[in-house]
């Protein structure tokens, strides 16, 4: 059974691992920084998997321990902590991509980030097309409070891109 | 500027984080739990250091006491200050089981507020430090014989018995004064910002955070 839940947990993060990959690039700008972040996620995903009841979609489950990883991440770097996830290899490799991106791209991830990081997880979701209802699950918050957010977040934006 | 469009853009990073981001499947699949040390063993370090610590006063103070058992003083100052180490023992612990209990697949809302609170641990250690004030003299007696072997008692003469009960009554009321001031409800006051300067940034960080994230339940 353990060694089944094992093979699972490694399946659902390759086949989602573009949801990991969208959190941590949201929330850490630093390469090294995201090779870390991400094994950190991968580490809570697999160590937290037991726990995971099936009551929530797989992804929603996902995007909480990973925006959860995130966030406590960024706060400490904010803090200007050290932040220790040693492991024998590289899990994932990251190569730059700066140049690839467009304008309103850049623009689109300048308001990301100037954005409260609650706030950024609330955004994400949304970009990433989850259902204001699985958003409150994720967040813990009520539909109706995810909907006012989703709002006001889409006229910051609204005004962002037409400046 | 239209829903889509936003999303459009959007898909345009997932293209594009997909084809810098490479996950070695192989590592994965190998991947040991007892390998990878999670970033919250960084925040055992107060809650072991403080349990290590007052588990030794705790020890100390008791063995004190008992060396001492012809004056009723020096048994009174060891009992407690056995009673505080204790106590700090206890909320270590405490500290520790939630630490080690964090779950990360909680809402996000809850887990942030968890481990904010967990930062404020040292909300609860002011909180014990301000019931043990008005036991300052005993401490101070304590302090005096270990350290120095004085014995402040015999010092006392019975005219100054007047100015160690006001003492005593002061160190009473600003005890319950700090008491009230370090309710979790108070946190965001500024007099309470004031008792804790000094106990350093990831405090000041812990308040801040708590209050966006107060501000954010409350937003609807």
């Amino acid at each position: 059974m353990k060694q089944q839940q094992g093979q699972d947990i490694t399946q659902l993060i390759e086949k989602h691992q573009k949801l990991i990959y969208k959190v941590v690039n949201s929330y850490c700008s630093d390469i090294h920084e995201q090779e870390d972040l991400i094994q950190e996620i991968i580490f809570q995903l697999i160590k937290s998997y037991g726990k995971f009841d099936h009551k929530v979609k797989v992804t929603t489950w996902m995007y909480k321990v990973a925006f959860n990883v995130a966030i406590s991440h960024f706060r400490k770097i904010k803090n200007r902590q050290k932040y220790l996830v040693p492991m024998p290899e590289k899990l994932v490799n990251i190569s730059a991509h700066e140049s690839q991106e467009n304008e309103n791209l850049i623009r689109l991830r300048k308001f990301m980030n100037e954005l409260k990081p609650l706030d950024k997880a609330i955004l994400i979701m949304y970009l990433d097309e989850n259902s204001h209802a699985d958003i409150a699950q994720a967040m813990g918050i009520s539909i109706s409070n995810v909907g006012t957010k989703i709002n006001r977040i889409k006229q910051q934006l609204k005004k962002k891109f037409n400046q | 500027m239209e829903n889509l469009s936003i999303q459009d853009i959007w898909r345009q990073n997932e293209t594009i984080l997909d084809t810098t981001r490479k996950l070695n499947l192989n590592l994965l699949k190998e991947i040991k739990l007892d390998q990878a040390k999670s970033s919250v063993r960084s925040l055992l370090f107060l809650p072991i250091s403080t349990m290590i610590f007052f588990i030794i006063v705790a020890f100390y103070a008791m063995y004190f006491a008992v060396s001492y058992l012809d004056d009723w003083y020096f048994i009174f100052c060891g009992g407690i200050i056995s009673f505080f180490s204790i106590w700090y023992v206890i909320s270590s612990i405490r500290q520790l089981k939630n630490i080690l209990s964090i779950d990360y697949s909680a809402s996000i809302i809850q887990l942030q507020k968890d481990f904010t609170t967990i930062k404020l641990s040292i909300l609860r250690n002011l909180r014990i430090a301000a019931y043990l004030l008005p036991f300052g003299p005993f401490v101070g007696v304590f302090v005096a014989k270990v350290i120095f072997n004085i014995d402040l008692m015999n010092l006392i003469k019975y005219d100054t018995i007047t100015e160690l009960s006001i003492t005593f009554i002061a160190l009473e009321i600003i005890s319950f004064v700090i008491l009230n001031a370090l309710r979790p409800k108070n946190i965001n006051k500024s007099w309470v910002k004031w008792l804790m300067i000094g106990s350093g940034s990831q405090v000041d960080e812990a308040i801040t955070f708590l209050e966006d994230i107060q501000e954010f339940e409350q937003e609807s």
